[in-house]
This record gives C-alpha cells, sequence and structure tokens, in this order.
C-alpha cells in the first residue's frame, strides 16, 4: 500500500463526487481539445487549398466572398469575368500561371467546376481510375463524390441548376464520368471536374430551352453562363467565374493586383490576406468556445477544491493517525496533492481521449469531417499544454486543502478523540 | 551507546490556555518494563502520552526517548523516532477506513519507510488472529477485530515502545482482561515494552503502576 494505492482507495470511496469532478474535468478538457484539434483540421485544410494561388480575380464585391467562392467552394460567386480577361492575364510577364473557373450547377451537395486539368495538376490530383477530362460534357470525379455518390467510370451524371441542392435538373445534358482522382485532402476530393466549356454547352442548352419557353426572367444564382449571349456563342463573348492566378515574380504582388482594381471592372483577392481575415472572424467564435471549455476546467477545479475541503474534514482523524505512524507533514500534504493530482490526470486524459474520439466520429460519419483531413491518431501541442493546465488547476485547488492538513495540530485532534 | 532507558523525563509542565495541566516530576521506562500510567480523566495522560511519542513536546522540563531529546530533535526528528521505535493505539482505534486490514499495515509500514514484510505482515495478522480478515475492510469487522488490528497495526514496525491509550474504557472484565493480555502477550512476542495510558484501575491487577497522576489542581497542591 503506497501513497498513490491510498489516494485511488479513498477517491473509490466517494464514487459519486470522484466521478463528477472526473466528469466536468472531462468534458471541459474536451471541448477545448476538441476545438483545437478542429482548428488544425481547419488550419491545415485552408492551407492546402490556398496553397500557391497568389492571386483570384473575379468579379467586384467582397473579397473575401471571392477567395471563398472560387478557392474554397464554399461561397457563392461574386459574378463573372470575361474570357478574354484570361487570355490578357496569360499574356503578361508578370504571371507564370492563370487557371480559369467556372461554376453554376451542382452534383448533389458537391459542386460541378469547369477548369483546365492544370487546376487538378495544382492541387497534386492523381487519377485512381480512368483518364483526364478531354472534351465538354466529360467529368472527373473528387475522391469524395466518387465514394459518397458510388458513380463509377461511364456513368452518366446529371447536374442540377445553381450552387444549392434541389436546383433544376440538367437532364438533357449529362455529363460523362472519365475519371476518379485518389484522395488528395484538398478542395479537389468534393468537387466534378469539367472542361469549362461543359458548363458553357449546359447553359446554352438551358438558355436556348428557357427562351423557346419565352421564359422572360433568369435570376439563376449560377455564374459563368449568367448574362451571355447564346445566340452568338463566340469565344471573346464567353465568361468564366474567377481566374487563379500564380504570380512568376514577387514583384508581381505589388502591381498585378493594384491594376487589375484601378483599370479594370474585376477586382483581384489575395488568397492569403483573406484567409487572415476569415482566420480572424473565425477565431472570435473559437475563442467563446474555448472560454467556456476554460470555464469547464476551473468549475472542475472549484468542484475538487470543494471535494478535497469536505473529504479532509471527513478523514481529519486518518491524516492524524498516518502523522502518528511516522508521515512527515509533507507526506501529508503530499497524500491531499495526490488525490488532486489523480483526479486531474483521469479527467484530462479522459478529456483528451473524448476529444479523439468525437474526432473519430466526425470524419467517421461526416464527410465534411473527412474533408478537413481530421485522424483521431495525431496529436496537437496544445494538448499537452491543456494537460499541464488541468494538472495547475488541481495542484490550485488542492493546496489550501493540503496547507490545513500540514498545519493540523495531530496531538490535539487525537486528544479529542 | 545505546541509552539504558527508553523513556526519561523530568520536571515536566505544560500549560494550555495559561494553566498548568500536566506537572510530571520524574519518570523512568527501561526497556521490558511494562506499567500503567493512571489517572482520572483530565489528569493529563493523554498529553503525557503523544509527548511520548513525540507528537506533542512540553512547554517545560526534559524529555528523551531512546536517549534523544525530543525537544532538540525538531518536528522531523520526532516523526523519524516515532516512525522507528513507537506504535501507538488510540482509544478510538482510528483505522484507516478505506483499506483493508492487510493495508492498514502495509501503510503503516510504508509511512515508517520500513520495507515491505509480507510474511511478518501475514504473520502478526495470525498471531492476532486475523489471517482470514486480511482483506476485510475495517467497517466489516467486530469491535474486538478492530482493536487487534489496532495492535498489530502499532507492532508492525516492531517498535521498542508500545503505547496504549485508554485501551479498556467501556470494556465489560472479560474484554478487559482479554485486551490487556492481547497487548501483553504481543508486546512481549515483538519485544516491545508496553505502556498503558488509562483511568481503569482494574487493570493494577495486571500490570504494575509506573506513575499516578492527578487532576491539574492536584498536582499543582
Amino acid at each position: 500500500m503506497n501513497m498513490l494505492g491510498l489516494s485511488l482507495a479513498y477517491l473509490r470511496r466517494r464514487p459519486l463526487t470522484t466521478a463528477l469532478n472526473l466528469l466536468l474535468l472531462a468534458l471541459g478538457v474536451a471541448l477545448i481539445a476538441f476545438l483545437l484539434l478542429l482548428e488544425r483540421g481547419l488550419e491545415n485544410r485552408l492551407s492546402r487549398d490556398v496553397a500557391g494561388i497568389d492571386m483570384v480575380v473575379g468579379a467586384k464585391g467582397s473579397p473575401l466572398q471571392l477567395v471563398l467562392s472560387a478557392v474554397l467552394q464554399v461561397d457563392v460567386p461574386t459574378g463573372n469575368v470575361p474570357l478574354a480577361a484570361l487570355e490578357d492575364l496569360r499574356r503578361n510577364p508578370l504571371v507564370r500561371q492563370a487557371v480559369p473557373v467556372a461554376m453554376g450547377d451542382s452534383f448533389g451537395s458537391y459542386r460541378i467546376l469547369g477548369t483546365e486539368p492544370a487546376y487538378i495538376d495544382h492541387y497534386g490530383g492523381r487519377l485512381a481510375a480512368g483518364r483526364m477530362f478531354e472534351g465538354p460534357m466529360e467529368a472527373v470525379l473528387g475522391a469524395e463524390v466518387a465514394s459518397a455518390s458510388g458513380l463509377g467510370l461511364d456513368s452518366p451524371l446529371v447536374g442540377s441548376h445553381g450552387l444549392t441542392v434541389g436546383g433544376e435538373a440538367h437532364a438533357d445534358t449529362p455529363c460523362r464520368v472519365v475519371g476518379i482522382l485518389t484522395r488528395t485532402g484538398t478542395v479537389l476530393d468534393r468537387l466534378v471536374l469539367t472542361p469549362v466549356a461543359s458548363v458553357w454547352a449546359v447553359h446554352d442548352h438551358h438558355h436556348h430551352h428557357e427562351d423557346k419557353a419565352e421564359e422572360t426572367a433568369d435570376d439563376h444564382d449560377h455564374g459563368a453562363e449568367k448574362g451571355h449571349d447564346h445566340d452568338a456563342a463566340v469565344d471573346h463573348d464567353r465568361e468564366v467565374t474567377a481566374i487563379l492566378v500564380r504570380y512568376a515574380t514577387p514583384l508581381a504582388a505589388a502591381r498585378l493586383p493594384r491594376e487589375i482594381n484601378s483599370q479594370t471592372s474585376m477586382q483581384a483577392a489575395s488568397p492569403a490576406a483573406e484567409m487572415l481575415r476569415l482566420r480572424a472572424l473565425m477565431g472570435l467564435g473559437l475563442d467563446a468556445m474555448r472560454l467556456l471549455g476554460l470555464v469547464l476546467v476551473l468549475a472542475a477545479g472549484l468542484s475538487t477544491f470543494v471535494a478535497l475541503a469536505n473529504a479532509l474534514q471527513e478523514r481529519q482523524y486518518d491524516l492524524a493517525v498516518m502523522r502518528a505512524l511516522g508521515a512527515g507533514r509533507g507526506r501529508i500534504m503530499g497524500q491531499i496533492l495526490t488525490e488532486a493530482m489523480l483526479v486531474a490526470l483521469g479527467g484530462a486524459v479522459l478529456g483528451i481521449a473524448l476529444a479523439h474520439g468525437g474526432v473519430a466520429a466526425l470524419s467517421g460519419f461526416s464527410a465534411r469531417g473527412r474533408d478537413l483531413g481530421l485522424s483521431a491518431g495525431q496529436f496537437v501541442a496544445g494538448e499537452g499544454l491543456l494537460l499541464l493546465l488541468s494538472l495547475l488547476v488541481a495542484l490550485l485547488a488542492a493546496a489550501l486543502p493540503a496547507i490545513r492538513a500540514y498545519r493540523t495540530d495531530v496531538s490535539r485532534l487525537l486528544a479529542k478523540g | 551507546m545505546p541509552a539504558a532507558n527508553l523513556i526519561d523525563l523530568d520536571n515536566v509542565i505544560h500549560r494550555a490556555g495559561g494553566h498548568p495541566i500536566l506537572r510530571v516530576e520524574h519518570l523512568s521506562l527501561p526497556p521490558g518494563r511494562h506499567g500503567l500510567l493512571l489517572g482520572p480523566s483530565g489528569s493529563g495522560k493523554t498529553t503525557l502520552l503523544h509527548m511520548l511519542a513525540g507528537l506533542m513536546v512540553p512547554d517545560q522540563g526534559s524529555l528523551s526517548l531512546l536517549g534523544h531529546d525530543l525537544r532538540a530533535i525538531g518536528d522531523a526528528g520526532r516523526d523519524r523516532l516515532r516512525a522507528d521505535h513507537v506504535g501507538i493505539v488510540f482509544q478510538q482505534l482510528h483505522l484507516i477506513a478505506a483499506v483493508s486490514v492487510a493495508d492498514n499495515l502495509r501503510l503503516a509500514r510504508r509511512l515508517a519507510g520500513s520495507a515491505p514484510d509480507e510474511k511478518g505482515l501475514m504473520d502478526l495478522l495470525a498471531r492476532v488472529g486475523l489471517a482470514e480478515r486480511a482483506r476485510a475492510l475495517p467497517s466489516d469487522l467486530s469491535q474486538g477485530e478492530r482493536q487487534r488490528v489496532a495492535v498489530a497495526r502499532a507492532l508492525v514496525n516492531r517498535p521498542a515502545l508500545l503505547l496504549a491509550d485508554e485501551p479498556t474504557s467501556a470494556l465489560d472484565d472479560t474484554n478487559c482482561d482479554a485486551v490487556i493480555d492481547l497487548l501483553l502477550e504481543q508486546a512481549e512476542l515483538s519485544g516491545a515494552t508496553l505502556l498503558v495510558a488509562t483511568h481503569d484501575r482494574r487493570l493494577m491487577s495486571q500490570l504494575p503502576v509506573l506513575l499516578e497522576l492527578a487532576k491539574p489542581m492536584e498536582q499543582a497542591a
């Protein structure tokens, strides 16, 4: 029977109090740890998705919206830009690469993105099956789309109008799946990729159909085809939703965005700068959640303090007898601290396990979770700090009862009987 | 050189609230001389017992245990001396309720810094007739069994001095004899000297009175 065994025995004698303290601490730690893991996943995901894209050119509007829609594929586009702008950029010596993206349709909850193979190369996309799209109405599926839809090679893929679920189906203009990508942990995984010409073709057909039906209004929220004259469909009238640009030289960062913003009807947005804004916006919510977790950890500390103070009252004779058996004052103090530390360690470990269990559940059951590339087996440095914080809170909670035990007049107590 | 006496006490005075509660002129206890500290309630028996155990020091006078001046060796020194050489059986027994009978004894060894000795521990439990109850919790034992555990715990570190505080209060004659027999027998077997603080004059038939204390007013007189 050592001090650790004795501490465990005392904890076992108060199962309800011990369980309550453990649970309180575990919930606080779990909440904070889960947020840390989620934040890291989100950070990694954002970093992967914006990596290598120096500038996004799109229609005027919110630059954050432009980056969210054209790079992260999570917001509606700000509008369209002329295809001619893509050619202008490609001719610009400050530009190493310019890749168009055109959107307006979706497949289930996944977006159909008109682009070029260079877009897939940019994210390191590799074919798991089939081949790259070569002509209009051919589609390559991201790994998540393929897995969720069950579509295979040569399957027809019917998109629906708009970027939200429930739009009108383009049943007359299905695409054909020609390739499936391996998982990349980037935005590619949840996209249906097709040539820009497919997007134009689908919407030429759609508008033609609408004109025949003498539709007078076109309030669709899709982008690439909006406003173009499909009866006089020539390339210089064509539009794309946005253009993703890589600079050829650092000098471009100083000149190109300013030129585009001041001399054209388009806007240039920096993904890196917009991500900083996004992090600042998200940070507020995450901070609020972290604060809640901290409150739970402190509540657990308070509860541990109350439990130890009560336990000390109940066990004052035990502690006195231990002194009488030869234990020094320091050892008695250590006994109280050990007990608090055991609760803190148990609560923190349980909390971290809960957080990783939550991550495992999230990545197992939710496509969004998988999309973040979260792994239950990976730890972040903040979790170690969380463990130390829990131990510190327990130390503070146990300090007063431990000092009281240290100062107890054993003789007077035992004389009382 | 080993001390001739376990205890040497001279002109000890202890006060509480400014008033003397204990006054003892002299007490010497050689090894092997079992005996009684006799006195009525409030005469300071428990206070003296705690002093002999090093749980407190007198306000005045000299008190040494195994040749060590208890006032001079400090708190840590008294803790060490008590752990190594003194076993105490409390009036209320004060067994640790959270752990088993055997663990109460193991804890006593641990707190004294003694090496684990499972065989010795089980032999001791067998000697007091509790080998079969080693894993029981104190709350599962009878009062008599608890008393035997308390005696075994006090002896588990093979102390030179075994102190017992009012071990027979509220016991009938039969049980009173049984408890004193147990304490004497186990003290003899362990080579410890037994000192019993009691107001129970029935014990005078079994142990000599080494010191008889009066109430403070009478002591002053």
